[in-house]
């Protein structure tokens, strides 16, 4: 009796429909992109950038090629050259960040933390150019993250590796020293 | 081209393709159907319109870096399928990984079936024509892919578990909001459930369509929510358990027809026990290490010596390719599965001592669920199809590999 | 513990009844690895199916072991699932015939991965009721997981080639 009493109420579909009503009056979660943005999460794998060091204004590269024998995709392309004394220099490094998957085990393995992925993600463009990094695109793109940055030091997860034993880490990583953004800029 | 060989077209059939570009196909899949009127005759499916050739890279990079071509074998829950691939590489190299590195590959291989069966009744119910649950679904997805991005920096292909263990560790702050959010998630799961459950419209839809018995579903290899909506007790979570499931509760949802709405049923309870199982891990976590001390390293030598005593210099873990006495892996072959949201996700390697794989083979449930179709569709109408391509949970990602 | 008693207990008892098919057996990571003779596979994959109670087939799939005289080996992975015991079978074929029996009348799943042995590594199956290919297209020559196929292929495959001179527009 009450199966045939809910049969011809259409009980089941309005047990659906309330729960749809009471959506209506609730707070939608949708955002409205690009006017409204979300902020995206500590050490998110965006664009690639070579860290200015503070104390000689240079990259910090060693030309040690590391982050190229480890890519998956090997879309890194460094080229160095040995003086007498065994010390590198970096002649030509470049990304191709069309081939990049974005794993992030460059800037894992690197053992000076020469390289990150800043949380920048707004870069597509219309040609392929723009989109294969250099040497020197690789700084310009480090210091436009650098001043549009919120906080004012910034320390990628991947450059000190919590959880992992200090000893298995080459020494460079074990405890590095954040970036601090300069302020004498912004007095200026 | 290439022509398609049907082997005897009959006059009175009528023969529709829904090609690759396909909304419904999910993924690109080829499918070949004749009608008789409305009802099915005969399917026949193409597939590897997505081969990237895996199985054969996996045979040019390190152990390390072949993770990254798992990450993208079903798209769609990725953390398994890397889970899958360090489980049969550490038992190749007899090591586990430290409980507290159990416990995390739990909860997130957890969010990860979570985030799946989510994307499966949003796209299951659209394509039947609930078009309500996709959005709900896709609500509460995001926020699990806000969580991964949280915990590892990357929402969709993740490379996060490590052969040994896990690659960063969790802060506890991020623990809680986990923990708060699986009690929206069940309060979410009734919501589901209030709109289709007992809907007439959905069980009229569903009921009594791709029946499959328990034999038959054997003998076609299927696994997964598939093959317990018919009746079989086949979990590898309990069969042979890896990680932290043997220290956690938690039951396995099992159907009797055989039909779209037992699997259904299934699948939708196999959401809410995730829900518990997560809540169970982060109540007992345990502090300690994330990583085995005999794991590999990220920058493995691909042959040479395993281990490099340089002390803490720069170049410490640099490759030596001189001395090949001692094996960087041992030798032997292993397969290992592991219960993935869509099934059971092998993987078989066979190693000869080098750095890298001498062969990488991914069983891919997908793969198998495809080949059922034909069986499954026959006598049904063509709206019947898209609901049995929806109810098995395809992903062209693994059946194309 | 149970399971790997119990599975070892199997191999003896096998051993005993197929004597002549069975070349040798193997235990590495608690997992049991038969070599089969070609003739005696069928019979002893039905034995194990309908007497011992493997009714799911895991995986079926192919290895080139390029450099060694019977150079292609098929596995098949089956598995208990009420006693819980897994086993694989190993299969020498050589490269001049490379042909074995199908399984497809034990387990109609197989059928799929048999297709797939044969377009990646050029092994037949008698009595398969559809070999063709599967992954690549229908008109693709040469076997690409044979350990001899180049990794980038061997040429670029003609309809790559009409793309690429119709050309792209960009970066001029």
């Amino acid at each position: 009796m009450k199966t045939i009493l809910k049969k011809i109420l259409f009980i089941d579909l309005l047990k659906g429909m309330l729960i749809t009503l009471k959506t209506i009056f609730s707070q939608p979660v949708t955002i409205r992109y690009p006017k409204e943005k979300r902020s995206v999460e500590e050490s998110f794998r965006g664009r690639h950038a070579f860290v200015r060091d503070p104390s000689t204004g240079k990259e910090r590269c060693v030309a040690c090629t590391k982050c190229a024998q480890v890519c998956p995709s090997q879309c890194i392309y460094i080229d160095y050259s040995i003086n007498d004394g065994g010390v590198r220099t970096l002649i030509k490094y470049e990304i191709d960040a069309l081939r990049c998957i974005f794993c992030g085990y460059c800037e894992e393995v690197c053992p000076v933390n020469a390289i990150v992925l800043t949380e920048f993600y707004e870069y597509a463009s219309y040609t392929r150019k723009s989109n294969y990094f250099d040497r020197n695109s690789l700084l310009r793109n480090w210091d436009e993250f650098i001043e549009s940055y919120g906080g004012t030091e910034y320390l990628n997860k991947f450059w000190y590796l919590p959880g992992i034993k200090r000893d298995r880490l080459p020494v460079g990583k074990r405890a590095p020293k954040g970036i601090l953004k300069e302020i004498k800029r912004e007095e200026e | 081209m290439g022509s398609m060989e049907i082997e005897k077209i009959d006059e009175k059939t009528f023969v529709l393709q829904m090609g690759p570009h396909h909304p419904a196909t999910h993924g690109v899949l080829k499918l070949l159907c004749e009608f008789e009127g409305e009802r099915v005759v005969k399917i026949t499916p193409d597939v590897g319109y997505l081969h990237r050739g895996v199985e054969k890279l996996g045979e040019h990079k390190t152990y390390i870096s072949a993770m990254t071509l798992t990450d993208r074998l079903d798209y769609i829950s990725s953390m398994t399928n890397n889970i899958a691939y360090c489980l049969a590489v550490e038992r190749l190299l007899h090591i586990e990984p430290p409980p507290r590195a159990k416990f995390i590959r739990t909860i997130v291989s957890e969010l990860t079936r979570l985030s799946s069966h989510l994307l499966w009744l949003a796209t299951h119910a659209l394509d039947i024509g609930a078009m309500t649950v996709f959005l709900y679904a896709f609500r509460e997805r995001e926020q699990i892919l806000q969580f991964f991005e949280k915990i590892c920096g990357a929402r969709l292909t993740v490379s996060y578990p490590r052969i040994g263990g896990v690659r960063l560790d969790v802060k506890d702050r991020v623990l809680e909001e986990i923990y708060n959010f699986m009690d929206v998630m069940l309060k979410r799961v009734d919501e589901y459930e209030g709109l289709l459950t007992e809907n007439r419209i959905w069980i009229s839809r569903t009921k009594g369509v791709g029946v499959i018995s328990a034999e038959e579903a054997l003998e076609l290899g299927l696994t997964g929510p598939a093959l317990r909506g018919s009746g079989v007790n086949y979990d590898i979570r309990k069969h042979m358990p890896y990680d932290a499931y043997d220290e956690v509760s938690f039951e396995i949802p099992l159907g009797t027809q055989g039909d779209t709405y037992d699997r259904y049923l299934c699948r939708i309870r196999e959401m809410r026990q995730s829900s518990l199982i997560v809540k169970q891990c982060i109540e007992r976590m345990p502090k300690g290490d994330i990583l085995h001390p005999d794991a590999p390293d990220l920058d493995m030598p691909h042959q040479g010596k395993r281990k490099i005593e340089a002390g803490d210099s720069l170049w410490s873990g640099f490759i030596g390719f001189s001395n090949k006495k001692e094996d960087i892996m041992p030798k032997g072959e292993i397969y290992s599965a592991i219960e993935a949201p869509k099934g059971e996700l092998g993987i078989y390697l066979i190693s000869d001592g080098s750095g890298r794989p001498y062969r990488m083979r991914v069983r891919a449930p997908s793969f198998v669920h495809i080949s059922a179709i034909p069986k499954m569709c026959k006598g049904h109408l063509l709206a019947d199809v898209i609901a049995i391509i929806g109810t098995l949970d395809i992903v062209m990602g693994e059946a194309d590999r | 513990m149970a399971q790997e008693v119990k599975t070892l207990e199997l191999t003896e008892e096998l051993k005993n009844l197929f004597a002549d098919d069975i070349l040798e057996t193997e235990e590495f990571c608690k997992q049991v690895t038969l070599y089969v003779k070609k003739e005696g596979l069928k019979r002893i994959l039905r034995y194990l199916k309908e007497e011992r109670g493997f009714y799911h087939l895991q995986d079926l799939c192919g290895v080139d072991y390029f450099g060694q005289t019977p150079r292609f080996c098929v596995v098949y992975h089956i598995y208990n699932i009420d006693e819980r015991i897994g086993l694989r079978l190993k299969v020498f074929i050589s490269e001049e015939s490379p042909e074995v029996d199908t399984i497809t009348d034990l387990w109609s799943g197989a059928n799929w991965h048999e297709r797939e042995c044969f377009d990646m590594f050029g092994i037949r199956f008698k009595g398969h009721p559809d070999l063709r290919r599967i992954l690549m297209p229908e008109d693709w020559d040469g076997h690409p997981l044979r350990k001899d196929y180049p990794l980038r292929g061997k040429e670029m495959w003609r309809g790559f080639r009409e793309i690429l001179e119709v050309g792209f527009e960009e970066d001029k």
